[in-house]
């Protein structure tokens, strides 16, 4: 009985080393990391102002461009992100921002609510102007089409990507769609401990 | 006759039951709890049919949802005509493979070989519900009609979950 303590300490310990971080990430690093520090869309919780995309000193940034209608890979990517930082220390460091594909269905309203009831601190951006998302969207490589089909309805096509950005604005890494959420971690911690 | 009929009706009640031992068992269904504002909804789950079969409709109370579709997430070729370039892609060109984007495509069918487990997962097969009547919440449990080719019919409780 006296050894469990011990064995606890050392618990706690390793629990406070934290998981490994992964020598290598799982996500996609492109070389030369493309820049998109210069880009911006509005976002919804600062009166539409422009929010570059670029993470805070030390931080990451990660975007995704997705549309709320879209009941398989937004909300799988989004909660699989959710459920990554849900235990991460390191998760003030962070932020997320969606940008909708969809902006006529996505009013404010609700590509805001959504957004929140996924993280009630992300960053909703949307604008009208298809010039300015193509540009958002071409920056990342990210792609996406949203046409109406004969008998009305929308459809609409779009990258399943999730991207992560570091504080000079550069695109560290992408997920493709369908990264586990341990991966996503893992790689977060990668690039915040100056993977 | 009228005798028939009861032993028929517990029979079916039976088979409801428990799917698994009728010809089509259906497994671990579960729904992802609605966002806030989303219309849409999948739902999932492991589908195995002792003989060849297929999927061919599903359906829920309207209070769940006026209107299901049986849909599968495709990633489209290269050669699919979209707008947009992928010129700028860098070295690693297109990531995916092909490039391709994402979308959702109606499915007449889903074919269900003799005892193969079929799985209906995120980012392929899913049984959509569109213009959700009341947000998902985690606990929910409703059920979902499925029809197959053969005629027979198997309806699934769906468990709302985190995801
Ligand atoms: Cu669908």
């Amino acid at each position: 009985m006296k050894l469990l303590r011990p064995l606890l300490a050392v618990a706690v310990l390793l629990g406070a080393c934290g998981p490994a971080i992964p020598d290598e990430p799982a996500g996609i690093v492109r070389d030369p990391a493309p820049e998109v520090g210069s880009v911006s869309l509005p976002d919804l919780d600062a009166d539409g102002r422009a929010f570059p995309f670029v993470a805070g000193a030390g931080g990451v940034l990660v975007v995704y461009f997705g549309y709320t209608s879209c009941p398989d890979v937004c909300p799988t990517t989004l909660a699989d992100l959710r459920r990554a930082m849900a235990d991460m220390d390191e998760a003030e460091s962070i932020a997320v921002a969606m940008a909708t594909v969809d902006p006529d269905r996505d009013t404010p309203e609700v590509i805001s609510g959504y957004l929140h009831s996924f993280f009630p601190e992300g960053h909703p951006l949307r604008t009208e102007d298809d010039a300015e998302l193509r540009a958002a969207a071409d920056a990342f490589g990210a792609d996406y089409d949203v046409t109406t089909s004969e008998e009305g309805d929308v459809e609409v096509a779009h990258t399943g990507f999730l991207y992560a950005v570091d504080d000079q604005g550069q695109l560290a890494l992408t997920w493709p769609f369908g990264t586990t959420w341990e991966d996503i971690q893992g790689d977060l911690r990668w690039l915040l401990h100056g993977g | 006759m009228k005798k028939m009929v009861v032993m028929l009706s517990a029979l079916a009640l039976f088979a409801t039951a428990c799917s698994t031992s009728g010809p089509i068992s259906a497994d671990d269904a579960w729904a992802r709890e609605s966002a806030m504002m989303q219309s849409a909804a999948a739902v999932y789950m492991d589908l195995t049919a002792d003989e060849d079969d297929a999927l061919v409709s599903a359906s829920v109370e309207s209070s769940v949802a006026p209107t299901v579709e049986i849909h599968e997430t495709t990633e489209m070729g290269p050669d699919d005509e979209m707008s947009g370039d992928d010129d700028d892609m860098g070295e690693e060109g297109d990531m995916s493979g092909d490039g391709g984007m994402m979308q959702m495509v109606p499915v007449e069918q889903v074919d269900l070989p003799a005892g193969e487990t079929v799985s209906l997962e995120p980012g392929g097969l899913h049984i959509m519900l569109l213009d959700l009547t009341e947000p998902l919440e985690i606990g929910d449990e409703f059920d979902v009609d499925l029809e197959f080719e053969s005629g027979e019919t198997l309806s699934v409780t769906v468990e709302v979950r985190e995801g």
